[in-house]
């Protein structure tokens, strides 16, 4: 019988060394650690306060793994302890099994379920537990690549902290609707909220944080099969929507979104999409009619097959205090939209374009022509249409540019007195161009990147050098034609400036 | 069953049951009235369940320690102590050494004894507060696990959670 009980008890691991007693004990005292966990566990929770017990974490890393695991309201103080005895003495010569009084029995309970919630997230990779450690001040929740926490677990978390600003979850495959529902009504603080490859996460996560977190100011979606339009539309649509960065990303969300955005956005400043493929260059042109955006400063595109000439016309006409854009893999782009753009985004200052391949010169042309003067960063990576070599320049019909701009650099060169940054990485541009740039005598360039540019060769030197005199950073990585040599006299003479070469 | 000793009890007051426990460490015995002894779930359980004989067996805990925790269910058994006599009898019990006090815990776990198990807690708790880590490890005998750099980390990491914290 004694058996049983001690392995009910779960005591069987008691080191036996220490009950032949008085034999051992002077050669070897014996240590805290025999205690089993939840022995420490008591002593642990008993310690008065958060510098007590951030030292004990310093003692071992079982003794961190322990600390970890208490919750805030498992944290006895002293006075918890006295009403405990009290109720205690009020029921004496009872069995020992009274001795619990309710709210002890409560404590305990709740104890265990947050404990089985936090061993699990030990066993898989332990951040969480960090995460509660001390977590009346931590604010920000990570859970990345957690399979075996739960709805229960997320709900206990969402419980104890209800300061939480941040929400970050990457790869939950087990919490869903409810446990994020629980977040919502418990942490008003909520701020930020992120959630990444979690495929039961739906529509209701996003109409729950839309209607409780009066603050939520940032939400990033990405890869959530679930997330669908209704979902977007009670997020932006609920009162008090103050969110000013909205990241959408690899979702099945369709031009009925980005019409609510463009309506309900009224807050909103920083916009990101990317890979949403069932929006079209309708979704687009309603976001930018829609009038709502009136305070959108920043958007980046990635891989959207509705960014057409006439979708970025209309961002472009709908977002007057546009200052950044950024457009990527955007396939179905040409010239004339992004000219037409350049007229309407009257407050245009950093344009980065990357792998727009049907953007060209003419691109350029116009979008320095109408916003030249205000430009403070261009960027055009991995452009492939985009050449400085006048024999290859296309028929001057699709824009209207001066014949003086032959160059591209050129152009630059006379029309973007402010610019400070200029990306033209993976570019046709030659020695030519570097030479019209460091000519501009009102140009005050600091970066430039000319990296995988072919066409640049050691002839470009003695630019480099006069250009040298103001940039702080030059890029000429994977410039085959600069031979080591010119590179090495690069880096001696301009001491001032990071070269990545 | 667990209502029959306390109508027993009440029925004939001087034959009080008793129980004897014995240390299987050293062979010490105590015999103990039944409702000083119940406090302890674990014992109360054997009771309940007639899985106890004459001699209940204590396998893990030393007559010197086995004693203490009689010492402290006697005086919780007794109706008429009151809160401010308990509380100094139980510090009188804690007042030992750390070594006794690791034994306390282990006992009081094993005994389920609520109350025992919060007060030896507590004092370890106590004892442990004011030290620093170093001193930690070398007092309670817990081996470092850390690198120094895992150590640095740790303790930088609180450093920063516990700023300003009251």
């Amino acid at each position: 019988m004694w058996t049983i009980f001690l392995l009910a008890r779960g005591l069987v691991s008691v080191p036996l060394f220490l009950f032949s007693g008085e034999i051992f004990e002077e050669q070897q005292p014996p240590s805290i650690e025999v205690l089993p966990d939840e022995c420490l566990f008591e002593v642990f929770r008993r310690l008065p306060g958060g510098e007590e017990r951030s030292t004990c974490a310093c003692v071992s890393k079982k003794w961190l793994m322990l600390l970890s695991s208490i919750c805030g309201d498992e944290i006895c103080t002293k006075k918890a302890t006295q009403t405990l005895e009290t109720e205690e003495k009020s029921t004496p010569g009872k069995a020992g099994e009274n001795l619990a009084c309710n709210k002890k029995d409560e404590l305990v309970g709740s104890n265990e379920v947050e404990a089985e919630a936090v061993d699990q997230e030990i066993e898989s990779d332990g951040y969480l537990s960090r995460c509660l450690e001390g977590k009346k001040l931590q604010m920000v929740l990570s859970l990345w690549n957690v399979s075996s926490l739960g709805d229960e677990g997320l709900y206990e978390i969402a419980k104890g902290c209800p300061l939480l600003e941040k929400l970050d979850l990457c790869q939950c495959p087990a919490i869903s609707d409810k446990a994020v529902l629980a977040i919502a009504k418990n942490c008003p603080n909520l701020t930020s909220l992120t959630i990444e490859s979690c495929p039961n996460i739906g529509n209701g996560s996003l109409q729950a944080v839309g209607s409780c977190c009066r603050n939520l100011t940032s939400v990033s979606i990405k890869k959530c099969p679930l997330v669908g339009d209704q979902g977007i539309a009670s997020l932006l649509s609920s009162a008090n929507c103050s969110l000013t960065t909205l990241k959408l990303q690899a979702l099945t969300i369709s031009d009925v979104s980005l019409a609510v955005i463009g309506h309900y956005g009224k807050a909103v400043t920083n916009l990101v999409f990317s890979g949403l493929e069932n929006v079209s260059e309708r979704g687009f042109w309603v976001m930018g009619n829609g009038q709502g955006l009136q305070k959108l400063r920043s958007i980046t595109v990635t891989l959207c097959q509705g960014i057409t000439d006439v979708g970025l016309e209309a961002v472009g006409k709908g977002c007057p205090n546009l200052k950044k854009v950024c457009l990527r893999k955007c396939a179905f782009l040409s010239d004339n939209g992004l000219v037409a753009f350049a007229k309407a985004a009257v407050s245009l200052e950093i344009l980065q374009l990357e792998d727009c391949h049907r953007i060209t010169q003419c691109g350029f042309f116009g979008v320095l022509v109408n916003c030249g003067e205000k430009l403070k960063s261009l960027s055009l990576a991995n452009c492939l249409g985009f050449k400085d070599l006048v024999v290859k320049f296309p028929p001057m019909a699709c824009c209207p540019v001066p014949s003086i701009f032959i160059n591209p650099l050129v152009a630059v060169a006379e029309n973007c007195s402010f610019l400070r940054e200029l990306d033209v990485s993976k570019s046709a541009i030659s020695d030519f161009g570097v030479a019209a740039l460091a000519c501009a005598a009102q140009l005050n360039l600091q970066i430039i990147s000319l990296s995988g540019c072919f066409f640049i060769s050691d002839k470009s030197l003695p630019y480099l050098m006069k250009l040298g005199r103001t940039l702080v950073g030059l890029n000429i990585q994977n410039c085959s034609t600069i031979s080591s040599s010119t590179v090495d006299l690069l880096v001696e003479r301009l001491w001032r400036c990071d070269i990545l070469s | 069953m667990a209502s029959a000793p306390e109508n027993e009890k009440n029925a004939s007051a001087p034959e009080k049951k008793t129980l004897t426990l014995k240390s299987m460490i050293n062979n010490e015995e105590f015999v103990v009235d039944e409702h000083v002894a119940l406090q302890s779930v674990t014992i109360k359980n054997m009771v309940d369940s007639d899985c106890a004989g004459d001699v209940i067996p204590v396998p893990t805990i030393s007559g010197e320690i086995l004693a203490l925790v009689i010492e402290y269910c006697k005086n919780h058994a007794n109706p008429s102590a009151s809160e401010d006599d308990l509380k100094k009898a139980d510090a009188g019990i804690v007042a030992k050494d750390i070594y006794t006090l690791i034994d306390l815990v282990l006992a009081a776990n094993f005994l389920d004894i609520k109350g025992l198990l919060e007060v030896t807690s507590q004092k370890i708790a106590d004892s442990i507060k004011d030290l620093p880590h170093q001193d930690v490890r070398e007092i309670f005998g817990v081996e470092n696990d850390y690198t120094p750099e895992e150590e640095a980390a740790v303790r930088a990491e609180h450093d920063w959670a516990f700023e300003g914290f009251p």
